[in-house]
């Protein structure tokens, strides 16, 4: 099973569940997420986070900054997510693996800003614009929720535009009379 | 397998479908000279409000590129120089975007859309007190 984490505002993944605890930040609030969850979750939340954090009923509880004096000792044990070369597009595993960045729908958001609609346009392009910085520190909901909001105005556009077309037309035909 | 080569097949068709629109647009603008036709709408923002937005102009300079006069088509709406190329951009981005996920982040980063909006904000301002 392959963990992505949220550290220091910088997504990291894949890691393997072995791997989570030599993170020095590593601790029960860190931001985690694995196939098999609709959205992240924190660490202590994890049905496995006893096996993750490395406690067993026999054991005492180590402390979670044990590892931290250790120098670098995760270093090779992670890709960084996006764009690495260790990390092969697999769009057949999709659904299922490490999700997608969502559409920022910026060419429709450029069109309604070209095509005179400048209010509505500015605000597709203000939510486009949260779609990448969501996604990168791993809010993927917020993503997709900036994403569907960037998408929503550049349809509110163009409905509107559908609406206003015949009025404006008969507007200017009246006026050219 | 079957599932990607639908999925191949449903790209290659909407692709197939806008790049039919595309030419279709790209023709009826190069047939036509908006100035002089009355088949092109005005903008209506500049109708009601008397101010330019910032696409006014674009179907003139839509009309000159296609004549391959980029210095008229600068004149009339300069900043669809700079907003065309980043849509074409965008959309190879987009339909590559399983082979280069890079290239299609750094198009879509904050860091770009921002200086984009900046841009169009200072040019609606600057070609309404220029009249450009």
């Amino acid at each position: 099973m392959q963990y992505w984490i949220v550290i220091n505002n910088e997504q990291r993944g894949p890691v393997e569940k072995e791997h989570l605890r030599l993170f020095p930040e590593f601790g029960p609030d860190t931001p985690i997420w694995r196939q098999g969850l609709a959205d992240w979750t924190t660490a202590s939340q994890l049905p496995e986070a006893d096996e993750i954090f490395g406690r067993t009923h026999e054991q005492p509880r180590p402390e979670y900054g044990s590892t931290a004096t250790v120098s670098d000792p995760y270093a090779g044990v992670y890709n960084k997510a996006v764009g690495a070369p260790g990390t092969p597009s697999r769009p057949d595993t999709r659904p299922q693996g490490y999700p997608e960045m969502p559409p920022t729908y910026l060419v429709w958001a450029i069109l309604s800003t070209i095509c005179c609609c400048l209010v509505t346009g500015i605000v597709a392009i203000i939510y486009a614009s949260k779609v990448a910085p969501l996604y990168n520190r791993g809010d993927f909901a917020g993503a997709r929720d900036a994403s569907s909001k960037a998408g929503l105005w550049v349809i509110i556009t163009f409905v509107s535009g559908l609406i206003w077309a015949p009025f404006y037309t008969l507007y200017s035909l009246l006026t050219a009379l | 397998m079957s599932q990607i080569h639908r999925k191949t097949a449903s790209t290659m068709a909407v692709t197939a479908v806008a790049l039919m629109a595309v030419a279709g647009i790209a023709t009826v603008y190069f047939v036509f000279d908006p100035s002089e036709s009355g088949l092109f709408p005005r903008c209506p923002f500049l109708t009601m409000t008397g101010w330019r937005c910032p696409g006014c102009g674009s179907q003139r300079a839509l009309h000159s590129l296609l004549h391959g006069d980029i210095a008229g088509a600068w004149r009339l709406n300069a900043m669809l120089l700079i907003e065309l190329p980043l849509m074409v951009a965008l959309t190879v981005a987009w339909l590559l975007r399983g082979r280069y996920p890079g290239f299609r982040k750094a198009l879509n980063s904050q860091t770009l859309i921002l200086t984009l909006l900046t841009l169009i904000i200072i040019w609606t301002i600057a070609r309404n007190i220029a009249q450009i």
